[in-house]
Order: structure tokens, then sequence, then C-alpha cells
């Protein structure tokens, strides 16, 4: 890593945080974590670098001691759209291997990368889930092969391999639920799904109430693209059952899937266990 | 307000200790306590450290301090016979986390003697050195919520108490190999007590699941006492709770996590090959708590009174008798349907939820029938 030559060959890691009216104190905290994590995997050769874009207000970022690259903001154009914006770029190098997809209220654990880059390694061919910490997702895993349903997109490692495959996230989700949908996709083109559970991602999220029409809207057009209508109708009727829609003429189209609807495989979905998606832990 | 005496033979002073239980063993280093002003918003949270295979475990207790929403921490580490590769390796860890706040941490070493056991010690040295305001604990392999500092804070802030309790939740862990996995969480404490009273009864507070404002607790010696290991920490909150009343209203708020691992090795009542001196260490432990619940007293308020007389009442009907019987054949049988039932969450489960569907609310009463 010392000289240009041997950078332009480095294999390359793309942290990719979209930020949303994040408090400055995260966007300095999760600076600061992604510094001490890309220290600890100097051993790996690998060049990282972070690309940010903005959905509100822009954000301003500390030092990282790696390469950081602001995309211009198209407004809040959901996540999964915005983080599409930087996979893509991120994947027109041919020198990137993986893409992180991170959220912006989150922090590394300072082995977090070391863990997630080498999973990845001896799983090429997997979405490879960072553990929110303190409280994990509590989805079922194989405690020995690792193995689970689905993947949150809190801190989620892409390999090459799956982008070239499946692409970006699906633009239909505005936000929500568009990690679950990627990771049935994965699976779908024959890709496995596997938790670190030694990768730390410091990210608060017990307590806390998401934005329920954007929810329970995701969750709809999750249960309309894996053909469980069943599911289509309990969101449809949740949605108005809490007041966000007065009658089920007022809820919005459902949109046309972006993939092909023969790679869609309903036996990937789990639509059996609620929200959690999957097999519940507790 | 009301005195009770737990024995009116004595002369009672409140939150004291009238007897010889629980003195300081010879052997015992013991800080000086120096009495502080706090004017600062400093959370002191003391971690004792006595072996580093558990560094691990340390690592995760750590980052849950770092990603606190309460930004101002000053972390203590207490190390056993710590040496100074020790010292430097815990400085590297607390130097490689993303505090919001860098913090003025410590890192003590105390020598404790062979075949002594230092909890008490290790704290109380952990407590000499804090200047914060706030005062907390924290096991190595134990974690808090990113929230639970600040929601304890802001309650003794709109309280005005000394002492916030919140929520604790447990996790199941199993050893596999590479990782511990967590196999179930759940919240038990909260059904175990929710008062003072119940405090008193038994111990439904886990050692990092509160916050003492030191501000207002005038002269009171905060010290664990050398005799008690491992249940100093009973020890402590009752001395404690004798003469404060802490502020219980975010018990329902997880604010941290207590780890059992299914191995034993963290746990005793929850170990099948707990050494006969571990055992015999919990039961001398539990005597001495009784001999301290007779000789500390405490003032309680009228509706604490009340609360205690409504139970008195209550004691002798059926269904509480029943409890009681129940409630002492698995005290007596606690290391094999312990481990048992840990085992099996779904069992665990099954019993919880059968018992409040035959009992409905007063199923929480009756597992406090401990009079």
């Amino acid at each position: 890593m010392n000289n240009s030559k041997s950078k332009r060959s480095l294999p390359k890691l793309i942290i990719g945080v979209v930020t949303f009216n994040n408090q400055q104190n995260e966007i300095e905290q999760l600076s600061r974590s992604i510094s001490f994590s890309v220290e600890n995997i100097s051993h790996h050769q690998i060049e990282a670098h972070a690309y940010i874009i903005d959905n509100g207000e822009a954000s301003t970022w500390p030092e990282l001691g790696i390469k950081l690259i602001g995309f211009d903001s198209a407004g809040n154009v959901g996540f999964g759209n915005a983080m599409n914006v930087l996979m893509s770029a991120a994947f027109s190098d041919p020198a990137t291997q993986w893409f992180l997809c991170v959220n912006p209220d989150g922090v590394f654990h300072y082995k977090a990368l070391n863990e997630l880059l080498s999973k990845s390694v001896a799983s090429p061919n997997s979405l490879i889930e960072a553990r929110q910490f303190p409280e994990e997702h509590p989805k079922e895993y194989d405690p020995e092969t690792l193995e689970t349903s689905w993947a949150s997109g809190a801190c989620l490692l892409i390999p090459r391999a799956v982008y070239e495959t499946i692409g970006g996230f699906d633009p239909n989700f505005f936000m929500y639920l568009e990690d679950a949908d990627y990771s049935w996709r994965a699976r779908a083109a024959g890709f496995s799904i596997k938790f670190a559970p030694q990768a730390l991602f410091g990210h608060s999220v017990l307590g806390r109430i998401p934005d329920q029409k954007h929810f329970l809207l995701s969750a709809r057009y999750l249960g309309f693209k894996w053909r469980n209508a069943g599911f289509v109708n309990r969101m449809e009727k949740e949605l108005i059952k809490r007041g966000l829609f007065s009658a089920r003429s007022e809820l919005p189209p459902l949109p046309k899937s972006d993939i092909d609807a023969k790679t869609v495989d309903p036996s990937m979905a789990d639509f059996k266990h609620h929200y959690y998606f999957a097999p519940g832990r507790w | 307000m009301v005195m009770v005496q737990s024995d009116m033979s004595r002369t009672p002073v409140n939150g004291q200790i009238m007897g010889t239980v629980g003195e300081k063993k010879p052997n015992a280093q013991t800080p000086e306590t120096v009495p502080q002003r706090y004017d600062n918003t400093t959370l002191s949270t003391i971690i004792r450290f006595h072996k580093k295979e558990r560094m691990p475990f340390l690592e995760e207790a750590l980052f849950s301090l770092a990603i606190q929403d309460w930004h101002d921490i000053e972390p203590i580490i207490v190390l056993q016979n710590g040496t100074e590769e020790l010292r430097d390796t815990v400085a590297g860890i607390i130097d490689r986390q993303p505090w919001a706040k860098a913090p003025r941490h410590k890192i003590l070493s105390i020598s404790i003697p062979a075949g002594m056991d230092g909890r008490s010690t290790l704290m109380n040295y952990g407590i000499k050195s804090a200047t914060g305001r706030y005062l907390s604990f924290l096991d190595d392999d134990d974690v808090v919520y990113q929230r639970g500092y600040a929601t304890l804070i802001k309650q003794l802030i709109e309280s005005g108490r000394p002492v916030a309790v919140g929520g604790c939740r447990t996790a199941l862990a199993q050893n596999h190999n590479t990782h511990w996995f967590i196999q179930a969480k759940e919240m038990p404490y909260t059904s175990w007590g929710s008062t003072r009273l119940d405090l008193f009864r038994q111990n439904f507070v886990p050692i990092h699941s509160y916050v003492i404002d030191r501000s207002r607790i005038g002269e009171f010696e905060l010290r664990f006492d050398d005799a008690f290991p491992p249940l100093e920490d009973y020890d402590f909150l009752l001395r404690l709770c004798a003469v404060f009343e802490p502020d219980f209203s975010q018990l329902g708020t997880p604010v941290c996590e207590y780890r059992i691992r299914l191995d034993g090795s963290n746990s005793i009542p929850y170990s099948p090959n707990a050494s006969p001196a571990a055992v015999a260490a919990v039961e001398r432990a539990r005597q001495l708590i009784i001999e301290r619940k007779k000789e500390i007293t405490c003032l309680i308020t009228i509706s604490e009174a009340a609360e205690f007389s409504t139970l008195l009442a209550e004691r002798d009907q059926l269904p509480f008798v029943l409890a009681r019987h129940v409630s002492r054949f698995l005290r007596q049988t606690r290391a094999k349907t312990g481990t048992f039932v840990y085992r099996y969450p779904w069992l665990r489960t099954a019993l919880g939820r059968t018992s409040r569907l035959l009992l409905g609310s007063k199923v929480d009463k009756l597992r406090n029938q401990r009079f």
C-alpha cells in the first residue's frame, strides 16, 4: 500500500453510507469507528474508500483516514435508491470486490471489518451480515454453518459476484425490507446468506418504533412481489386499521417489480413469522 | 413515615450495620473514603476484571459503554493482580473504542492475596477513584443497552431520587466453538419484584441495572463488604436501599443484559458442574444475607407499609400456601431444575404462560412470597 503502482492493483472495499438529517455526533462517531476498523484490516491488503450520499441535509464528515467521495444528492429518493447510486459507482470500478452497506446511525467495533472480510473470503458466494449490537436481530441462524435466511441491511457486505448477478436493491422499496427482498433474491440466484457473529455493529434498535406507514407499505409490496396474497391483504388491513389510509381505494397502486418474474421463487420467502420474516429465537 | 424494624431488640440505626456480620477480612486492602463534591455530569462505570481469558467479553462490555447515548463516561477498569502487559492491552482496547467523547479512563491494578475472593475489594477501589456524580457498575461479561444510562440518569434527574433502577434482560448463551450463540432472551426479573419491599425479600436488581446519583446520598458510604462475595452486590443494595428509596419506574424498560452462559461458566445457580467450594461460598453468603437482614433497619413510607400489610394478609390464602411449597421445592432442587429449564427455552416459556393463564396477575405476587 506504499506506492501508487501497488495501490492500483489492490482490491477495493467501498463503504457506502446514505444519510438522512443525521446528527453531527452520529456522523463523527461512525467516522471514528470506520477509522479504527479500517486500521485493523491492513493485513488484508485492500484499499478502503467511503462513498457518501445525503438524502436530506448535507452532512459534514471529519477526516476518516481513507478516501471519502461525496455524491450529489437527488433528494429523498429512499434508502435503496440512494444506496444503488453508490453501489453502481462502486462496482463500475473493476477493482471493487466488496460493497459494504452501512446505516449512518450505527458504529463499527474496531474488529468488525476484519471479521466481515474474513467471513467473505471464506464464503465468497455469500452476503455477509454483521451482528447488530447489543441487540442483535432475533431471527434464527445456524450456529454451526452461520447460515441465515435473510440479512439486515444495517451493515451488510455485498461481494461483487452477488451484485453482478442480481444487481442492487429493488427501487420500489422506499425504505424498510429492501434487505429481506435482496436476500431472498440472492438465495434464489444460488447465493447464501451468512451471519458474522463477531462482526459487531453498534446499532440501537431496542424500543425503536419504525415509521409505520413506510414499513407497512414496504411489507405490502414484499408480499405482492413474492406472491403472498394473504400477507398483502393483512398489510392493507393493518394500514387502514392504524388510520394511515381511510380505505383500500386510497392505497397507492402496487408497482411493477423491477426483476423478472421468473427469478422470484416464493419458496425463498417466509411470511409465516410475521415481521421477523424468519423463525425467531425470542 | 413508619419505622419498621426486623429485630426490635436492637437499637435502630437506619441503614447501618449493627452486628458483626460482614466484618472486613484482615488481609483485604481497604481504600480510604474521601468525601467529594459532585458538580459534574460524569458517569463513572466500574468494571472488575480478574481473568485475561475473559478479554473477549470485556471487549463487548467496553463497546457497549462506548456507544452509550450518555457521552460523559469515566470507565474505571479494576484489574485483580493485573500485570503491566494486561494494563496495556486493556488501555489499547479502550483507545480503539469509538467514544462520542474521549473518556478519562482509569485502569487500576489491585493486589489480592491468593485464596481471597477479591470482588468487593476491587469494587471499593473503583469507587474510591471514581470522580463522577453518577456511578454504575458493569460486570466484565455483561452489556448495557445504548440508551440504558441516558434513560436512568434522566430518571434520576426527574425523580430527584438517589438510585434509579431499570429493566434487565437475560441472554442465554450457548458455546459454539467460534462464538457464543444467543438462543433466547427474556426479562424475568420484573416478575420477581418491583418495589423496595420486594428487594428486601429477594434480589431482582442485577448490579448493572441501576445508576446512583452520588450528589444525593450525603455521607452514606458506598462500600462492598469483603465477607459477602458472591452475594456482595445484594448486600450492597440492601444497605443502600434501606436508607434511600430507589426509583423503579423504568423497571419495564430494558437498560442492560445479563448474559448467562449455559455451560455454567459465569453463573453458579445454572451450573451443574459448580465446584463444592463455589456452592459452599454461595450458601455461606446466603446465611450472611439472612443475618444482615436481621440487623439492618429501615424507614419505609406509609404506602410501603400498606403493601407489606396486604401481603401479610394474603400469605395464608390457599394459592399462596401452595406457591410457597412449590417455591421451596424448586429452591431445594435449584441446581437441577434451573439447568434443565434453562436448556429448553420452549419449556420455560410454556411454564411461564401456563402459570399466568391459571393464576392471572397473582402469579407475580406468588413468586415473591418469601416471608
